[in-house]
């Protein structure tokens, strides 16, 4: 199926014009009304000589994410399997899994993350040194999922801010892969100002 | 390694001595090197070997049960095949659907007015496709669903309902999946369409790959 892409000199990623309600969506593309405005008016090389070293800059992060698993449950393993020599994550520069929170750029939330979980988790993402990312991995992190229940957070949005969601129970590691990427584009858009 | 008897119930373990070779330290070092070195050799002369899915370009293929992201179907005359009868949402053990139901003026028919999945509760069980009495919802195998805001997170009609006959591919979770004529499509499978007689003799065991919605 033909995808119409947006010319965009920002970026090395193309980015999908939004595709009209009905027969030509296309699949899988979840457009919210009024988003392809806005992206032309924030894409557009307007700026583009004061923003050329902020561009090199979100280039070298998108390129280096160190993670860091914050694993609680099954969602973990699919993180190993998204990190060892089948999928290999290290294609996309960001094989140093570090399990220090110092030394780590995005933390990977991969479980149910319950109440009494959730003061360390807010702890480990302050520890970690600016610029940092998360990854809400999985419906528990993401949701809650199916634990509607007094003790899980139902998002762990609540208590941290959040920059990619990856449904699935567990993801599969593409999913989360395609996370990840999603992630580098965004970075790499400079709309992660934190 | 000799173990020497402190006093009841302790004993010391006196480590072994180290050779020359060892002492000295770095030919363990530069074997070490030589083990890498022959592993990067072997993999950079013989790229086919490697384990690797370069994932973006080349995908894994799973199982056509695959359960990814959601569908709902339509039928020939290009009216969803939903008739909101809330099975799906009774059956959800995350309870991600909701469903508002409304009436068609002309057939006097139900139909759903909204009918939106929160992806992030979803835990991809199925249990809603086997719970649609009209196969109504299917799942694709398309597991790229990441997002970047809580608001898209949840699909309404407008990305769910897909054309008759449209090919999703690749197909996932559906009942009698593998047994009908046009594989691979949505709304082309189910109620309404001739079964495709079985290749099988009737007192031959079934076959556990094909569903049968029993």
């Amino acid at each position: 199926m033909p995808v119409k892409r947006i010319e965009n000199p920002g970026s090395i990623i193309e980015r999908k014009e939004a595709a009209p309600p009905g027969e030509d969506a296309e699949k899988g593309l979840i457009t919210l009304p009024g988003e392809a405005e806005r992206d032309i008016e924030d894409l557009g090389g307007g700026s583009y000589l004061t923003t050329k070293l902020d561009t090199v800059v979100n280039w070298a992060r998108g390129n280096s994410l160190w993670p860091m698993p914050f694993g609680t449950a099954c969602c973990a393993i699919e993180f190993m399997s998204m990190v060892s020599s089948h999928y290999d994550i290290a294609r996309f520069g960001a094989e140093v899994v570090r399990f220090s929170p110092r030394q780590a750029d995005l933390m990977i939330v991969a479980g149910t993350v319950v109440d009494k979980m959730a003061p360390v988790m807010k702890k480990i993402y302050d520890q970690m040194p600016e610029p940092k990312y998360v990854i809400a991995m999985g419906a528990c992190a993401s949701s809650g999922g199916f634990y509607r229940m007094y003790h899980v957070m139902q998002g762990i949005d609540e208590v941290i801010p959040v920059d990619i969601w990856v449904p699935g129970c567990p993801p599969t590691p593409e999913g989360l892969m395609y996370g990840i990427l999603k992630l580098k584009e965004k970075i790499e858009r400079g709309e992660i100002r934190r | 390694m000799p173990i020497v008897r402190v006093k009841p119930g302790v004993v010391r373990v006196e480590p072994r001595k180290l050779s020359v070779m060892e002492r000295i330290y770095f030919p363990a070092i530069i074997g070490g090197m030589f083990v890498t070195l022959r592993h990067l050799l072997r993999n950079l002369f013989n790229l086919k070997r490697l384990p690797i899915i370069s994932y973006p370009e080349v995908k894994r293929v799973y199982s056509e049960r695959f359960r990814g992201r959601h569908i709902l179907t339509t039928r020939e005359d290009g009216t969803t095949r939903c008739v909101a009868c809330y099975m799906c949402s009774t059956a959800c053990p995350a309870e991600c659907i909701t469903i508002e139901a409304g009436e068609d003026e002309r057939t006097r028919e139900k139909f759903p007015v909204r009918y939106d999945i929160d992806l992030l509760r979803c835990v991809f069980c199925g249990y809603c496709v086997d719970a649609c009495p009209e196969d109504a919802i299917y799942m694709t195998g398309d597991y790229e669903m990441a997002i970047d805001t809580r608001a898209r997170a949840v699909v309404g009609l407008r990305d769910l309902v897909v054309p008759p006959n449209f090919p999703v591919e690749p197909m996932g979770w559906r009942p009698y999946y593998g047994s009908l004529e046009k594989k691979g499509t949505a709304g082309g499978t189910g109620i309404g369409q001739p079964l495709r007689p079985a290749s099988y003799p009737d007192d031959a065991p079934p076959n556990p790959d094909v569903y049968r919605g029993t």
